[in-house]
């Protein structure tokens, strides 16, 4: 599955949200489909390089470090996914892209009580998906730790 | 502990019935109170989550349901090596989760609260030991894996 063109994917109506759903490794996550801005395959695009699309700038991200997952190994279904909120723009590589999918919110359900650690940030929650089960990425939280980064990087670099 | 008034009219204090599972981890014998386990099933398929709570990876659907894996092999610094393992449904303060055991059938056992005494320093997390048919046994509180008292209590 590869989009081409810039994605736009308004939500159906207030009770459903619209999510694309990527796996990374056997853990599938889910993006909110309003920030999904494109999806391209490796050969479209260089993962590790700046990416323009409609003049905007996207920078290189890797979703699966900032869950400390190991990085993607290029196969025929590694997807690029391109992303945006407000004004931050990032393009990180997952292993497959499974789809979009509609979601009543109340079927959008909360992490086990048990789990209390850092990934009760991470997660605004989950939903039955097919056979398994799709984690609900915190956008706010990951624009935050991407842009902690670069500002990390740029310290060090300079 | 029930009390009881003997015949005689002097009163004798007996052990209350405890029931327990016993069941096998890695290759060693574990007990719990009955009261705490669920159920037994063959062990579903698993998927990652991505965590930073010790022992927490993953979760396993059941029906409509999302039950996290608490992997008690690992806190017990054990490895199972089962090919086909069984899930433990845990009753836990929480919320239910599942753990993973031996293939080994659970079994039942009663026994007198008096055979359970406290017992430090046999497997991590391990605060008691139970009599069962001369040997002791570890037992475990599965309602409180991964909490502590005052986080259950909260």
């Amino acid at each position: 599955m590869a989009f081409r063109q810039r994605v736009t994917a308004p939500t159906a109506d207030s009770q459903t949200a619209r999510f694309l759903v990527v796996r990374l490794h056997r853990t599938y996550l889910a993006i909110w489909a309003e920030s999904v801005r494109g999806v391209f395959t490796e050969r479209e695009c260089d993962p590790k390089r700046e990416i323009v699309l409609l003049g905007e700038r996207y920078t290189p991200m890797n979703l699966a470090m900032r869950f400390r997952l190991p990085a993607p190994r290029p196969t025929p279904e590694t997807r690029i996914v391109l992303c945006s909120r407000d004004r931050w723009r990032c393009a990180s590589p997952v292993d497959q892209v499974i789809g979009l999918t509609d979601i009543r919110r109340e079927h959008i359900l909360p992490l086990p009580r048990l789990f209390s650690g850092e990934e009760r940030v991470w997660f605004r929650g989950l939903f039955l998906f097919h056979d398994a089960v799709a984690l609900l990425v915190n956008p706010d939280w990951l624009v935050q730790e991407d842009q902690a980064g670069r500002r990390l990087a740029n310290a060090v670099g300079s | 502990m029930l009390k009881h008034t003997q015949p005689s009219g002097k009163p004798v204090t007996v052990a209350a019935a405890v029931q327990l599972l016993v069941f096998r981890i890695g290759g060693h014998t574990f007990a719990a109170r009955a009261e705490e386990v669920g159920g037994v099933q063959p062990w579903p398929t698993t998927m990652p989550v991505p965590s930073s709570s010790r022992f927490l990876t993953a979760v396993a659907r059941r029906h409509d349901e999302v039950l996290p894996v608490y992997d008690l092999a690992g806190q017990l610094s054990l490895s199972i090596r089962d090919s086909a393992p069984l899930a433990l449904l845990v009753k836990h303060a929480l919320g239910p989760l599942i753990v993973r055991i031996d293939s080994e059938i659970p079994s039942l056992e009663t026994v007198g609260a008096d055979m359970i005494r406290p017992a430090s320093g046999l497997y991590p997390g391990v605060k008691q030991v139970c009599r069962l048919a001369h040997t002791e046994v570890p037992m475990l509180s599965l309602r409180t894996l991964g909490t502590t008292q005052e986080s259950v209590t909260a």
